[in-house]
């Protein structure tokens, strides 16, 4: 398949948020398009400097000293967060970070309240995010950070709960209600119970609280470990099949197409749950490149696509959590294990009014236009508060000329076909682009 | 020039006041509430309020038992009957439960309740059972079944609660209306239009995008259509509650509002931190009951105050208390039934669950009477199946 300018906007903004178009990939062939994207990865854990872990120590705080730790604990997350959207910008990673948030979408874990469990959490999702499927599900379902939130440590031999087994068939794997039943649930729950971490956060089986009973899982009888649930979901093609479905609605388009899911299910089991097979099957098929501005920019796509077509930095940290928190999607802090419903959940009245005033709040002190009259200008100018200007920039717009001085401004930035659109604003100009990007279309992918 | 008549020269009003649909436009000056039999507003109290100290079971011995540091004394309670009372600071909902307007719930809760602040307020939010997740609200739902516009669910608030979103139609949160107004009217933005496409996510953005102009434009052309002199008590909180009944004095068409005051996680030193909250509780409700009550408004008005969980009934070693689980709701209306207002007794200090009160109430019981009653709708609609009534009217 031969790639189009537009065809190849698409393809990179759904792989690594956006790329300006001297960056665009020079072949036309879809296949080596694809494959140079996938190259050019690197796999770089992100690292924030913490002070080593003390068990002890934390196990002695007073309430209050507990409080004053935990309020510096967000704020590390909190500075964690930005260092995560920074690296997402970064023009060799784009593709591992952008899988790395959907894995963190998928295996949804709310760290927010721990700097230690967020690196932890996020640092193997990206190990494995373009890895295995297998190595993937193993990681987070060994790692402390998952085990606390979803309460495998009070799963205990006559004393289950079955928080872990219910979300690991409903939501990790099978899908809900998919060849499983209340009764599996249950067992599942005494196979992974002794499940635990040591002080250090590695994980352990405290064989004491292991119930090695035999347990009768999916229609077979044996004494089942939780590695062996794990292996026995894994050689469920359904399991496949909804990992497809959800890279589908994340990367594709919101309304599945089952010929389609079908063909990246297969893609992923045939080849052992090798996920870097199932996703170049998607962005080399030819619906991929038909679906184009048929999603709804998540909120931290919109703000890194931003930052890449600008050159942003976003250095309030503050500034960057608070828009995440009002745009409705925070990192480290999904709304439940379920994770970001997404789509057209995105959007309601309020947050709209705020995406289509975000960009030119970044870029233009919040105007849209410029043929205000002085006097009105004026008066928005004194009514613009000083939190609102930390989300101000100066952009080097001579850099972004020059990097982009072939296309057509409306290609770029926006994916679907409105041509009123492209009549009044196809311009190389700043009036027009910031025009562009405050505009409903924008908020397409 | 001013900014506003700017605009108005500039054609932008004129242009948003047709959009209006005309139904509304022929009712605007009637008095009535066309959408529900009754407007519902919700005031949530976040962060867990400890409602062990709001409504004080003064005459139950493990009350003083658990709370040596911080129980508060009987003698200064406002008392309802030989068992409980009042904390002085809701001087206010003491006379509305005095004039048999505020109907005290206690024990509200959930089976297997979840002591996480973010997932206790998700399941109060969504009504779901403690190990299901739903994606949209329950006033969401309400709004999915019997609304068509955005400003039909107000939120004064930064951002959207839960409760307040919808599969397909959801509330609108603003914090000002004229400076939402202004947020989503510039010239660029009235003559972007509707462009017809086969894309069905551009379609949907363009469909809450016209929506979320007029609807602007309707919460603002109400706002100010009358001005509201009244004094409110409650510092901030007491501003938003003044918001609100500023709108509903101006008969806008919108069957919910909903609000927050926020603080109430008190682990440390609580009765000063809840004293303060209290009185800005009490001082904005006070002042918003009063403000509708003038002008005739509370008898279509109900209002639900709820947090997402109670606290431990032993205080810390802190002089505070940690997550707990049942706790109490209040409903203030003016048409609630005598038994509901006198039946506040169904608390157990005895009978605990890891050091919490048990619930006896499922607050989806209560969001059941409030659907059917309030908002006057099939409440099975909302919740997904029936739940035990508690009769708070009839």
């Amino acid at each position: 398949m031969k790639l189009t300018n537009r065809d190849k906007y698409h393809l990179h903004s759904r792989t690594e948020f956006f790329v300006h178009h001297i960056e665009i990939v020079k072949t036309d062939d879809c296949e080596k398009a694809v494959d140079a994207i996938f190259k050019k990865q690197k796999l770089e854990p992100l690292e924030f400097k913490l002070p080593k872990w003390n068990p002890e120590a934390n196990k002695k705080l007073s309430q209050k000293q507990r409080m004053e730790r935990n309020k510096k604990w967000r704020k590390e997350v909190g500075e964690i967060n930005a260092l995560w959207i920074k690296r997402m910008t970064e023009k060799d990673k784009g593709l591992i970070e952008k899988m790395t948030l959907f894995w963190h979408g998928h295996f949804a874990c709310r760290t927010s309240d721990n700097p230690y469990l967020t690196l932890e959490m996020n640092n193997l999702l990206r190990d494995n995010a373009l890895g295995n499927f297998r190595d993937l599900l193993y990681a987070v379902s060994k790692s402390a950070s998952m085990i606390a939130y979803l309460h495998l440590r009070q799963n205990k031999k006559g004393k289950p709960n079955e928080d872990f087994a219910r979300e690991l068939c409903e939501l990790f794997t099978l899908g809900r209600d998919v060849d499983y039943t209340e009764k599996d649930v249950t067992e599942i729950a005494r196979a992974f119970t002794g499940w635990s971490t040591d002080p250090y956060g590695k994980h352990i089986i405290k064989v004491k609280q292991h119930d090695d009973g035999e347990k009768l899982i999916f229609g077979k009888t044996g004494n089942f470990s939780g590695e062996d649930v794990l292996e026995m979901i894994l050689k469920n093609e359904n399991c496949a099949k909804r990992i497809a479905s959800k890279a589908y609605k994340f990367f594709v388009q919101e309304d599945e197409v089952e010929e389609h899911v079908n063909e990246l299910s297969v893609a992923l089991f045939n080849s052992n749950y090798d996920i870097k097979v199932m996703m170049k099957h998607l962005f080399q098929a030819d619906w991929f490149y038909k679906a184009q501005g048929k999603l709804i920019k998540g909120p931290i796509e919109y703000l890194v696509g931003m930052a890449k077509m600008f050159d942003l930095e976003y250095p309030d940290k503050k500034a960057i959590g608070g828009i995440q928190h009002y745009m409705g999607q925070v990192l480290f802090d999904p709304p439940n294990v379920a994770g970001w419903a997404g789509g057209r959940q995105w959007i309601d009245a309020s947050r709209l009014a705020l995406r289509l005033r975000l960009g030119s709040l970044i870029l233009n002190r919040g105007y849209v236009m410029d043929e205000l009259s002085p006097e009105l200008d004026e008066m928005l100018k004194g009514k613009v508060k000083k939190k609102d200007l930390k989300f101000y920039e100066k952009v080097d717009w001579e850099a972004f000329w020059k990097k982009n001085k072939d296309a057509s401004m409306f290609d770029l930035f926006i994916r679907n076909n409105n041509e009123t659109l492209k009549r009044d604003y196809d311009v190389s100009d700043v009036k027009s682009i910031i025009r562009l990007i405050s505009t409903p279309d924008f908020q397409l992918t | 020039m001013k900014r506003r008549d700017f605009i108005k020269k500039a054609g932008v009003i004129t242009t948003g006041s047709l959009l209006i649909p005309s139904f509304l436009k022929a009712n605007m000056f009637s008095s009535k509430l066309l959408l529900s039999k009754k407007r519902l507003v919700v005031i949530q109290l976040s962060g867990g309020n400890d409602g062990l100290n709001a409504v004080i079971p003064y005459g139950i011995d493990e009350y003083y038992q658990n709370r040596t540091a911080i129980g508060i004394a009987e003698k200064e309670l406002l008392k309802i009957g030989d068992k409980f009372g009042f904390n002085p600071k809701l001087k206010g909902l003491h006379d509305l439960h005095q004039k048999g307007m505020l109907s005290i719930i206690n024990s509200v809760g959930y089976p297997n309740p979840n002591r996480s602040h973010f997932r206790s307020m998700d399941i109060w939010h969504t009504a779901s059972d403690s190990d299901e997740y739903l994606q949209n609200g329950w006033l969401g739902r309400y709004l999915d079944n019997n609304c068509e516009h955005a400003y039909e669910g107000i939120e004064i608030g930064g951002s959207l609660s839960l409760a307040m979103s919808g599969h397909d139609h959801s509330g609108i949160a603003l914090t000002n209306p004229q400076a939402f107004y202004d947020t989503i009217h510039s010239d660029f933005f009235n003559e972007l239009g509707d462009p017809v496409t086969e894309n069905g996510e551009l379609n949907y953005l363009y469909k809450v995008f016209n929506d979320t102009k007029d609807s602007a434009q309707y919460i603002y052309d109400q706002y100010k259509l009358k001005s509201n002199p009244t004094q409110y008590g409650g510092n901030q909180f007491g501003k938003k509650l003044k918001q609100i009944a500023t709108l509903i004095k101006s008969d806008i068409q919108t069957p919910i509002f909903y609000t927050e005051l926020g603080g109430f996680d008190t682990h440390v030193n609580q009765n000063p931190f809840q004293d303060r909250l209290f009185d800005m509780l009490n001082g904005g409700v006070t002042s918003f009951v009063d403000d509708l009550e003038k002008d005739g408004l509370m008898k279509d008005t109900t209002i639900v105050i709820f947090s997402e969980f109670g606290r431990r009934l032993k205080e810390n070693a802190s002089r505070g208390t940690d997550h707990g689980a049942a706790n109490v709701m209040f409903v203030i209306d003016s048409d609630l039934n005598s038994n509901a207002v006198s039946g506040f007794n169904q608390i157990d200090l005895t009978d605990l669950e890891k050091g919490d009160p048990k619930y006896k109430v499922d607050f989806r019981s209560v969001y059941q009477e409030v659907l059917t009653q309030t908002l006057g709708v099939n409440a099975e609609q909302v919740l997904g199946r029936p739940f035990d009534r508690v009769k708070l009217w009839g």
